[in-house]
């Protein structure tokens, strides 16, 4: 569980920062197009305020013109009118309909010197006019005024002094025009904007003097600034900041938003009256062309951003897809699809670090002879059997536990280690489990032998491929065998410790061997009854200088398993011919002396002839040469043993049976092995004393059998006196043991034998 | 009516039976025992008040609307309430005296404001604007009116109200009886008078101004001056400082005063026209006994629908001597404010009702809606001006050439004015005895009656709680069983003979008992009666009430001595759900009670017999307030408003 929430984690953790990256990315590359999209809006907008500003003033002095125009015509009628001597308002009629046809006036209006008006008809009329407009009149000054209605309808009056003109008698002080504020709406409108903005004519305190005509006029109310600061206003602005302009007769700008449309309200001083022109512009159709500019900014933007972020999701999409393959690769075995050994780590160590108390083994299987399966039943079928092998242990496997397949057939397994006897039947448990599968799907199948070597991880510290080193290193020992095609090895230390020791041999033994660090020891053999040197068999001693003599037993197993005793095996023979040729040059009666032979010697069918060069270069008389060759060599294959004994006894050699007893050969065996010689192992001359008599009847009957057969029979290992007696009486013809002497040095030999040293060297 | 009386405690034994025998009885006895004490009681919650005798429709939203005195607006309520499915119109009356406007500056300075108001005159409570009412000027209906008019109320740029239409008033004149006779309409002022001999020569008076109410004198006055004294830009300004105290009245108005000396000496005034009412040239105008009079196209109709005639009437303008046209007086009928309580965010939705209505109200159809029961209403709405009524055809000329205006005051002497103007007619003072008059109370304006502080009312009163009050001084003053007192009216209906303002929390004038007291329209004296009366005839009174004017009923009464469920919403003798004493005892249908009213304000067939004591219920009020000072309402749950 603990492993798949970590694996999970990890993921997770993979993700995330995958997605921060992408999100990061994105958001930098959102801030920079913001950043631009900003920087453009603000230069377009004060552009387009710029613009609205000027379009504005433009209208103000349309409009400042316009009223001047209107004055100046106004003055020209009344210039006419007091140098015409008119007398009647039916004069006056005529004049002002000519007049009519020059401008754009609505009516003429006479005010007299009492103050009563009358149009150009003659027709009293009231002025609707504040005191303001009254008081200009009255004071002979120009006055302009909205509020005059005539006919039921707002007019605007433009008011002029009049000094000479008498109608019907009464004194008129002032003439005025009066238009149609319709008339006005072309000198406020704005075809900039398709007639979607609109204007009006306000005071300084934002009342309303002429109002914004056309359909699509804003709703300004009577007092625009009211309106406006109902409205909300937009940053950056405010109604303060614009009055305290309209106080000091500047013009500036204001945007606000009503009845959900944002509109632009630029506000520029007109002549008359301290007024103002107000235009309203709706900002999308300011902005018409700009915003366009800006949606296709942020569309751009957004297609960048959009674009970028593909490119780093596929960037990082391909990254990851690559990881996973990768970690497939590395995690999913090919032919098992299971775990790899680098997954098997990976969940090992998980495992080992949360193991707390628990115990747990690597176990490393190996499959005997796959390559010959392989050649047998063919690539597929023998990955099916790893595939099924993995199946069955995997199945069997808990959570903490798990198995990668390491190389070819090997496979690491870490299981809970709760004592040999549990995993034992593991063991069992997934080789039967193994053969069930194979029943039922491969029938045809012979399952092959496994080996399991099992380290029993005692020290977390040691990396994996040191524990699958020593899972490996129980294999190469002792093996024990749940069946006959299961075995299982339990690694221990002195194993490893031996096999470092016999990696330490191997790296000193060519050396050794050529340096003359080997030495060839003579065991005398006692013939009885005379009990006098009769023999001796050559053995091999190695000095290692600093630290002293490394024994055969310590080396011999070792060179047997690389070879190398066949180097040494013949190094000792060809020593031993040396000697022998130096005793018989000094005229000494040589001995005969044997050598062991072992038996990977027997492996090349021409072993013999080394040993013939070398007797033959030393010309050594062959009957000093015996040859020994150990009683398990007949085990493996009797038929090929007794042909060798025939080619070493034609060869002119003697040929012994070494060990003879260790193993299982039996008595009857002897009979058809044609030895020269027969030597007993020391097995049967054991000092603990069990069985002591049923062993000496062995011994008596195998040496009658030996003697029957004419064969000569050799002792060894004996220690004590009483066992040469026994054999004497027995009839055994040579004792060899520390009863007589030990292994010694040629020399100690040679003085020993022959009372002096050999010419050797 | 012993039905009600009745029913009343069955239907509770019914329900009381029903929950008995329901499976949840223990529990929903509890809750009835709870409901029956919360019904029966004394609320101590506030007195709750009438505000319609109409059942408002579920869905809709109540607008209330203060209705300016002697205004009319049900076809304006019908009409909006038939495109705004969401609007109920509720018109809150203002039938006090003093034309309503001591009572609204009341509303104005206690913040009791309904939604809308629809006021007259102008320049009342103007300190308080501010606080109680939203300012227009922002708003995009202010759009739709001429600037000339909004300019004349607008305050440093503020809009408090908009102009609602206003009356074209002339001299009304019987259109039938001048083509009888062969009258012709006058084109001048000399024609005018030449008319005026014509017909006083054939026996019948000429124009009869009813002279009765002092304010008359006025029209006279400023109507066949108007062209020369009122409408130059100089008569404003020469106004303006006469008010100020500078000149003479005789240096501007001489020639006013001369015209009408001229009028008297044309006969056209007469001395006995100063005891003409209102009512009376009325009466005389429909009856042919004179041929004009000075009015709007309002009472050319009322005479067909209201008095029968059958002779067509229309207006003609006034004339002014010297002048080359006619004139119209304008009178400005009201000014339409909002509440400023509709800004606050609780009533964000009935201020978008507000609004929309007031959109529709800046319409022409929205004007045309607002004019229709006074009719030949100049619109201040943009392009609309006045309407083409064939009675005020006349008019025409001069209202399309701004021949009109709204009749000025003086500031300070208008009083020295009429009564001046009233001798003139008498024939008592000489045009320099009148100028005289009005420069010495111009010089030194009296001061403005003071009102009399009366004593403190402890906290705000109800209209209800107001006429419990005066029903309980009434009662206690004259030691009666019971006394009662009508409810002015409601939605549109006045009788003149009901409470109509409330007490606020401060001091009580004096003027504030004459603004709760009606205006007396029928000839009351606002006497109290002591009558009596059986106990059945008083339940057929609360049901049904007095019948007023053309036999309209339906009011209801305020009382004291009384313990009632009332549903004033409910058709006559289907309202009273519960009635008892005061004292919880059952009325005794047989019994006779005595009962306090106001004299005319029960049905004369129920009294048995009365004591008409000649006491003013002003003077007990005022003698009562100034006593218990500090009044506060009974708050005793008298009065239940049974819910339709």
């Amino acid at each position: 569980m603990q492993r798949i929430k970590r694996r999970s984690f990890l993921a997770a953790n993979s993700f995330a920062i995958t997605i921060v990256t992408f999100a990061i990315a994105c958001v930098l590359i959102g801030i920079i197009c913001f950043q631009y999209y900003s920087q453009l809006q603000s230069t377009i907008r004060s552009e387009s305020s710029g613009y609205l500003q000027e379009i504005a003033r433009r209208i103000g002095d349309n409009i400042d013109r316009t009223i001047a125009d209107n004055y100046a015509n106004l003055s020209t009628v009344a210039t006419i009118l007091e140098f015409s001597e008119v007398q009647n308002f039916s004069d006056i009629e005529q004049i002002t309909l000519s007049q009519k046809q020059h401008w754009n006036f609505d009516d003429i209006i006479f005010i007299n010197e009492a103050g009563k008006a009358y149009n150009s008809s003659g027709n009293p009329i009231v002025l609707n006019s504040d005191n303001h407009f009254t008081s200009a009149v009255l004071e002979k000054r120009s006055i302009i005024s909205n509020t005059q209605m005539v006919d039921g309808e707002e007019r605007i009056l433009l008011s002029l002094p009049l000094d000479g003109l008498f109608i019907n008698g009464e004194h008129m002080v002032a003439v005025a025009a009066s238009y149609n504020p319709s008339s006005f709406d072309e000198t406020l409108s704005m075809k900039s904007f398709d007639g979607n903005s609109s204007s009006c004519i306000i005071n300084g305190s934002g009342t309303v003097i002429v109002r914004p005509s056309g359909s699509g006029a804003l709703d300004t109310g009577y007092n625009v600034l009211s309106t406006i600061a109902h409205a909300t206003i937009e940053e950056g602005g405010s109604i303060d900041a614009m009055k305290k302009d309209m106080e000091q007769d500047r013009g500036g700008q204001i945007a606000f938003s009503l009845d959900d449309t944002r509109y632009y309200a630029v506000y520029t001083p007109v002549d008359p009256e301290n007024w103002y022109l107000l235009t309203f512009v709706p900002t999308n159709v300011v902005n018409a062309r700009s915003d366009m500019l800006l949606d296709i900014t942020i569309l751009l933007c957004g297609l960048i951003t959009l674009v970028s972020a593909s490119l780093i999701a596929f960037v990082l999409f391909i990254a990851s897809r690559n990881k996973k393959r990768l970690e497939h690769l590395a995690y999913n075995d090919d032919i098992t699809q299971g775990n790899t050994i680098e997954r098997f780590f990976e969940m090992a160590a998980a495992t080992l670090v949360t193991s707390g108390n628990s115990s747990y083994a690597l176990v490393y299987s190996n499959i005997e002879k796959f390559k010959v399966l392989n050649e047998q039943y063919g690539e597929a079928a023998c990955n099916d059997i790893l595939r099924m092998f993995y199946r069955v242990v995997s199945e069997d496997l808990y959570d903490d536990e798990c198995i990668g397949r390491q190389s070819a057939d090997n496979f690491c397994i870490l299981v809970r280690y709760e004592g040999e006897e549990s995993l034992r039947r593991r063991i069992l448990t997934w080789y039967i489990a193994g053969e069930e599968h194979a029943e039922t799907y491969r029938p045809t199948w012979a399952l092959p032998v496994v080996e399991f070597g099992i380290f029993v991880i005692d020290d977390t510290t040691l990396s994996f491929p040191q524990m699958i080193d020593r899972a490996k290193l129980a294999l190469r020992e002792f093996h024990h065998s749940l069946n006959s095609k299961v075995r299982y090895a339990v690694y221990n230390d002195e194993v490893r410790r031996r096999l470092l020791r016999d990696k330490e041999l191997e790296d000193m033994m060519e050396t050794a061997l050529a340096s003359g660090n080997f030495h060839v020891y003579l065991q005398p053999k006692y013939r009885l009854p005379e009990r006098v040197i009769g023999g001796a068999e050559a053995l091999t001693r190695w000095e290692d200088i600093p630290n002293g003599m490394i024994y055969p037993d310590e080396f011999i197993p070792l060179f047997e398993r690389n070879g190398f005793i066949i180097q040494l095996d013949l190094w000792v023979f060809e020593e031993v011919c040396k000697h022998l040729r130096a005793w018989i040059d000094a005229g000494l009666e040589p001995l005969r002396i044997s050598v062991n032979c072992s038996r990977l010697h027997l492996r090349s069918d021409d072993f013999l002839e080394n040993y013939c060069n070398i007797a033959k270069r030393y010309n050594v008389p062959r009957e000093y040469l015996e040859i020994e060759l150990t009683e398990s060599i007949v085990m493996e294959d009797s038929d090929r043993f007794i042909g060798i004994i025939n080619e070493i006894h034609a060869a002119g050699f003697s040929c012994s049976i070494d060990d003879f007893g260790s193993g299982y050969s039996s008595l009857n065996l002897i009979q058809s092995l044609p030895v020269d010689t027969m030597k007993l192992d020391k097995i049967f001359f054991r000092e603990d004393g069990s069985d002591a008599e049923r062993l000496s009847a062995v011994v008596e009957s195998i040496i009658s059998m030996a003697k029957a057969l004419s064969m000569e029979t050799v002792a060894e290992g004996i220690e004590i006196p009483e066992q040469v007696d026994m054999l004497e009486h027995f009839g055994c013809d040579y004792v060899q043991g520390y009863v007589f002497a030990r292994p010694m040095p040629i020399s100690d030999f040679e003085q020993l034998a022959f009372g002096r040293k050999g010419g050797v060297r | 009516m012993n039905l009600c009386n009745n029913t009343l405690p069955r239907t509770h034994c019914s329900r009381f039976l029903r929950v008995a025998q329901s499976a949840l009885a223990g529990l929903l006895s509890v809750a009835l025992v709870v409901f029956c004490v919360s019904c029966t009681v004394p609320s101590s919650e506030k007195q709750e008040d009438v505000l319609t005798q109409k059942v408002t429709e579920s869905g809709r939203q109540q607008i209330s609307v203060l209705v300016k005195y002697a205004f009319s607006i049900n076809s304006f309520e019908q009409t909006v309430e038939e495109k705004f499915p969401n609007i109920d119109i509720v018109q809150v009356g203002n039938y006090t005296g003093n034309m309503g406007t001591a009572e609204y500056e009341s509303r104005l300075e206690h913040g009791d404001i309904p939604d809308i108001v629809m006021t007259w005159p102008y320049d009342v409570g103007r300190e308080y604007w501010e606080d109680e009412l939203l300012d227009l000027s922002g708003m995009g209906f202010s759009d739709k009116y001429n600037l000339s008019m909004l300019g004349d109320i607008s305050e440093n740029g503020k809009l408090y109200y908009l102009p609602g239409p206003a009356q074209v008033r002339g001299i009304v004149y019987n259109k039938t009886m001048f083509e009888e006779r062969g009258w012709q309409i006058p084109t001048n002022f000399d024609e005018f008078l030449a008319l005026c001999s014509a017909i006083e020569a054939s026996g019948i008076r000429s124009l009869q101004l009813g002279l009765g109410d002092s304010e008359v004198l006025d029209t006279a006055f400023t109507g066949y001056s108007f062209a020369d004294c009122y409408s130059k830009p100089q008569d404003k300004l020469w106004i303006e400082s006469y008010d100020q105290g500078i000149g003479s009245f005789g240096d501007h108005f001489e020639p006013a005063l001369e015209t009408f000396q001229t009028l008297i000496d044309a006969g056209i005034l007469k001395p006995q026209d100063l005891d003409i009412t209102y009512a009376d040239r009325e009466a005389m105008f429909y009856g042919r006994e004179c041929a004009m009079i000075e009015d709007s196209a309002q009472i050319a109709r009322l005479g067909h629908t209201i008095k029968g005639s059958t002779d067509e009437y229309a207006l003609m303008p006034f004339f002014n001597p010297g002048d080359g046209g006619g004139w119209a007086r304008l009178y400005m009928v009201c000014y339409i404010g909002l509440s400023k309580q509709l800004a606050e965010p609780e009533n964000s939705q009935k201020y978008d009702l507000v609004m929309q209505l007031m959109d529709y109200i800046s319409t022409p159809e929205g004007q045309e809606a607002l004019m229709a029961d006074t009719g030949a209403m100049f619109s201040n709405l943009v392009g609309t001006g006045a309407p083409n009524t064939p009675e005020i055809e006349e008019m025409q000329d001069a209202l399309r050439h701004s021949r009109y205006g709204a009749f000025p005051e003086l500031q300070n002497a208008q009083q020295a004015l009429r009564k001046g103007l009233a001798g003139m007619v008498k024939g008592s003072f000489s045009v320099d005895d009148v100028i005289r008059m009005v420069d010495e109370q111009n010089s030194s304006p009296s001061v403005t009656q003071q009102a009399l502080s009366l004593g403190q009312a402890a906290q705000n009163f109800s209209l209800t709680d107001t006429a419990n009050y005066v029903t309980d001084v009434m009662r206690k003053t004259s030691g009666s069983d019971i006394a009662l007192f009508l409810d002015n009216g409601k939605d549109g209906r006045y009788n003149g003979k009901g409470i109509s303002g409330s007490f606020y929390e401060g001091t009580v004038t004096d003027a504030d008992i004459v603004r709760i007291l009606p205006d007396l329209k029928y000839g009351e004296t606002g006497t109290l009666w002591k009558a009596s009366m059986k106990g059945s005839d008083l339940i057929t009174t609360l049901e049904h009430s007095i019948a007023v004017d053309s036999d309209q009923d339906g009011w209801f009464y305020y009382f004291s001595g009384l313990r009632m469920t009332y549903d004033p919403t409910a058709a006559p003798g289907e309202r009273i759900h519960k009635i008892t004493l005061d004292d919880g005892s059952p009325l005794d249908m047989n019994h006779f009670y005595t009962i306090a009213v106001m004299d005319k304000s029960v049905p004369d067939e129920f009294i048995i017999s009365r004591e008409e004591t000649g006491m003013s219920i002003e003077s007990l009020l005022i003698e009562a307030v100034a006593q218990e000072s500090p009044i506060s309402p009974a708050n005793d749950g008298r009065f239940i408003i049974a819910k339709p």
